[in-house]
């Protein structure tokens, strides 16, 4: 079921009623009801694929188990290897066997033998990243003693299963979300209604920047060959705002909605188009899946301390990974290694923690210095974004030798000026909001209500009218 | 709680307020196309004796007024550039459900082209949005995933922003409608244009179902609707396509009502009578138009 869709629409408030005004006697209930709508809402696209997640779910409950009774160290490692190998056994299987048979395929054929290659028609589980690295944080987090392994089955895989969050993330760790279901919740107006105005910026997000982006992105990237190198530039523009609004947006509805049922999730983005460096723009960019690497690879390879071999070494690891994680797909991999690139002589020169407050703060416009190194960043990033969105490395680097040729002087040939304004109009809202976890939360608020209520009412209405017509799939739904 | 559902219901009500305002808009896209075919229609100002169906053969290649003047029938053009068979089912099932049912339509087959998907034949859904304002036709876009669900209930939900033009686009002469429909060239063309008599292969594989369906949909609702149904093939300027005829006469359940035009007449191999292999212009379409008149006296 997406967000954007009228499944959706009537799905929410069906749960929301049932949720606080018949199953609010019971935790338990109310628990089990959010297991069976999570279900629901993931079995509206394959029924069939749920059997994944319930196997992984019982898998890494019963884990977690044992791994509570099991004194000897050894068997506990068995048991925490056993975990992950079933969990990137059907990750890697369901989103990687392609990819790995056609590039043994090529490589053999490269060296004179030619075999028959014996791939499968395999369809990508939705969300299968994400609720695969929740359960695994929740094993981890069990096996290295910093979390009680939960008795309580319908908790548990309403953690897994969370329907917010279940196909795009915020990635949760077991550490922060899972405690939230053993404790009843209560319903706070100021919370709902904090979930709501969070919903609203994230359909704007998604419906309005994204999507718009999208249309132009999609024509430029697909046909790069017919644009000169100034439309290639505006297009690696439009992709680079319609991927943060696509999914940004998508994880602002989920918090969002979240916070309509009484949960707390972590911020996933924090404004990472205003960094000043790269290492801000990865502490800003999707940070539950950057902080998860970080947490159970970065830190367990020896992260930055070591020798400078090591420190490449693991930057270069944290980042291809990380670009393989979002597909299989060398553009991906490139898209890692390009910022691991970016980032290594900030590591190497103890710069890389340089910028940890707001940028700007308590000032309505930055410095020159923070205009430069926010142009710089920003620029880099398009230019990585480029490999992101490329069909292959070979069009990626196609484009971007059209982008550095003499025809980036030229006019563009695309030039969608309601989209230019719409884009300035986001920018700004989110310059205003900054400081916040997220741009409209706390925007207008010692203001009328009869002037905040205009302005949702104006998101509302430029939500609408900016619609595509027909519903977008969200692109992290493919990772 | 309370307090949070009062005002989520509150929001609400404004919205839809708000969202009335927003109507005004729907009106002002409907009247500013030049095109009011569909919008007649949809009024039941469309109760004619012949109809004439077809993509933009049908429109360049009969005039309508000529008809009406020698069969002394009301006939109106409702053929459509770049449209496709299906969308000549939705325009005949649309007369059928606003006016009263035509005694004959006429429904120009596009050759070759007629049941394969080609990037120039489609359902012209750019005409329905023309006319999202009409609840009838609102239906048919949300059943075809082109608009939401909320569109039943808010006007903002039928609106784009390509609403917010507020001038009358400049029509193309090509795009000129006369008094009956039609779209007639004047009398260019292009005089190298050479005849192209290379026969072509026709693959039954390559039809798109939906397109056959529609087709075989009209034939039913003429015979539900006692409407006698003609086809018609116009000239081109090419060699007549037999594959794709015998293929036709599969599909076709009155075979007596086709006609195809005089592939023995000298005057469709010449070029000045095209504008372009399958259009003709005014003074072709005038010696196609009057033979046709001779078939259509004959069968009615």
């Amino acid at each position: 079921m997406y967000f954007n869709s009228i499944d959706f629409a009537v799905f929410l408030p069906i749960v929301f009623i049932l949720y606080w005004f018949v199953t609010n006697t019971r935790l338990k209930f109310q628990n089990a009801l959010l297991v069976i709508a999570s279900y629901v809402f993931y079995g509206w696209w394959d029924w069939r694929f749920l059997s994944l997640i319930i196997f992984s779910s019982l898998v890494d409950y019963t884990i977690g188990l044992q791994l509570q009774n099991q004194k000897s160290q050894s068997k506990r490692r068995l048991l925490l290897w056993s975990s992950i190998a079933v969990n990137l056994g059907f990750l890697g299987f369901f989103k990687y066997y392609n990819f790995f048979v056609d590039n043994f395929v090529q490589a053999f054929s490269f060296f004179g033998h030619q075999i028959k290659p014996n791939t499968l028609q395999i369809i990508l589980p939705v969300g299968i990243s994400f609720y695969t690295f929740q359960t695994l944080s929740y094993t981890i987090d069990v096996y290295k003693k910093q979390l009680e392994p939960t008795k309580d089955l319908i908790s548990f895989l309403a953690f897994v299963s969370f329907f917010p969050q279940l196909v795009a993330g915020p990635i949760e760790r077991a550490t922060h979300l899972l405690p939230q279901f053993y404790k009843r919740r209560y319903f706070h107006y100021s919370k709902a209604i904090d979930g709501c105005k969070q919903i609203l910026w994230g359909f704007f997000k998604k419906i309005v920047i994204a999507d718009n982006c999208a249309e132009y992105a999609n024509q430029i990237f697909n046909n790069s060959q017919d644009y000169n190198g100034s439309t290639l530039l505006i297009g690696a523009l439009f992709f680079t705002f319609q991927i943060y609004g696509d999914f940004s947006g998508y994880s602002d509805i989920a918090i969002g909605t979240s916070r309509l049922f009484g949960f707390d999730l972590k911020q996933n983005f924090a404004f990472p188009y205003f960094s000043r460096d790269i290492a801000e723009f990865w502490r800003r960019w999707h940070i539950s899946l950057s902080t998860w690497f970080r947490d159970y690879l970065y830190i367990p390879l020896g992260g930055s301390r070591g020798s400078t071999w090591l420190k490449v070494r693991n930057t270069f690891i944290i980042f291809l990974v990380s670009g393989f994680w979002h597909g299989a797909n060398w553009t991906f991999i490139m898209w890692g290694f390009l910022n691991a690139l970016y980032f290594l002589p900030l590591l190497l020169t103890k710069r890389n923690r340089t910028h940890l407050n707001v940028v700007a703060q308590d000032r309505w416009l930055p410095n020159i210095k923070d205009v430069f190194s926010m142009g710089l960043t920003f620029g880099l990033t398009v230019l990585a974004w480029i490999f992101f969105r490329a069909e292959t490395v070979c069009h990626a680097f196609t484009y971007l030798k059209e982008i550095f040729s003499a025809s980036l002087l030229s006019l563009p040939t695309v030039r969608p000026f309601y989209l230019f304004v719409l884009l300035l109009f986001f920018m700004f809202i989110e310059w205003l909001g900054r400081a916040n976890a997220y741009a409209i939360e706390r925007l207008l608020i010692r203001k009328s209500k009869a002037l905040r209520w205009s302005f949702y009412m104006f998101l509302i209405v430029l939500t609408f009218i900016f619609s595509s017509q027909t519903e977008q799939e969200f692109i992290y739904f493919q990772f | 709680m309370k307090r949070f559902l009062t005002h989520i219901f509150l929001f609400a009500l404004l919205l839809f307020l708000v969202d009335k305002l927003f109507c005004v808009l729907l009106y002002n896209t409907a009247h500013t196309q030049d095109d009011q075919r569909l919008l007649n229609i949809l009024d039941g100002q469309m109760q004619k004796d012949i109809i004439l169906l077809g993509s933009s053969r049908g429109a360049h290649d009969f005039i309508a007024k000529t008809i009406e003047e020698k069969t002394g029938q009301s006939t109106y053009n409702l053929s459509y550039r770049g449209s496709d068979v299906t969308f000549h089912h939705f325009i005949l099932q649309t007369l059928i459900n606003f006016n009263k049912a035509p005694k004959t339509v006429v429904l120009t087959i596009d050759q070759t082209y007629q049941f394969v998907d080609t990037k120039t034949l489609n359902f012209r859904y750019d005409k329905l949005f023309a006319v999202k304002k009409n609840n009838y036709i609102n239906s048919i876009l949300i059943e075809e995933n082109k608009h939401s669900y909320f569109s039943k209930f808010l006007c903002l939900g039928r609106l784009n922003k390509n609403d917010f033009s507020f001038t009358k686009q400049p029509v193309k002469p090509i795009n000129k409608l006369s008094s009956h429909g039609s779209k007639i060239f004047v009398t260019s063309y292009d005089a190298t244009m050479e005849f192209n008599s290379k026969l072509t292969n026709y693959k039954i594989e390559a039809e798109n179902d939906n397109k056959v369906e529609a087709f075989k949909a009209i034939q039913q609702l003429c015979k539900a609707n006692s409407i006698n149904l003609v086809y018609a093939f116009p000239p081109s300027f090419e060699a007549f396509d037999q594959q794709f005829y015998n293929r036709f006469l599969d599909l076709v359940e009155q075979p007596e009502s086709i006609f195809v035009y005089d592939t023995l007449n000298q005057d469709f191999k010449q070029n000045k009578y095209f504008i372009d292999k399958s259009h003709l212009n005014q003074n072709g379409a005038r010696i196609f138009t009057n033979s046709f008149c001779e078939f259509l006296i004959k069968v009615n």
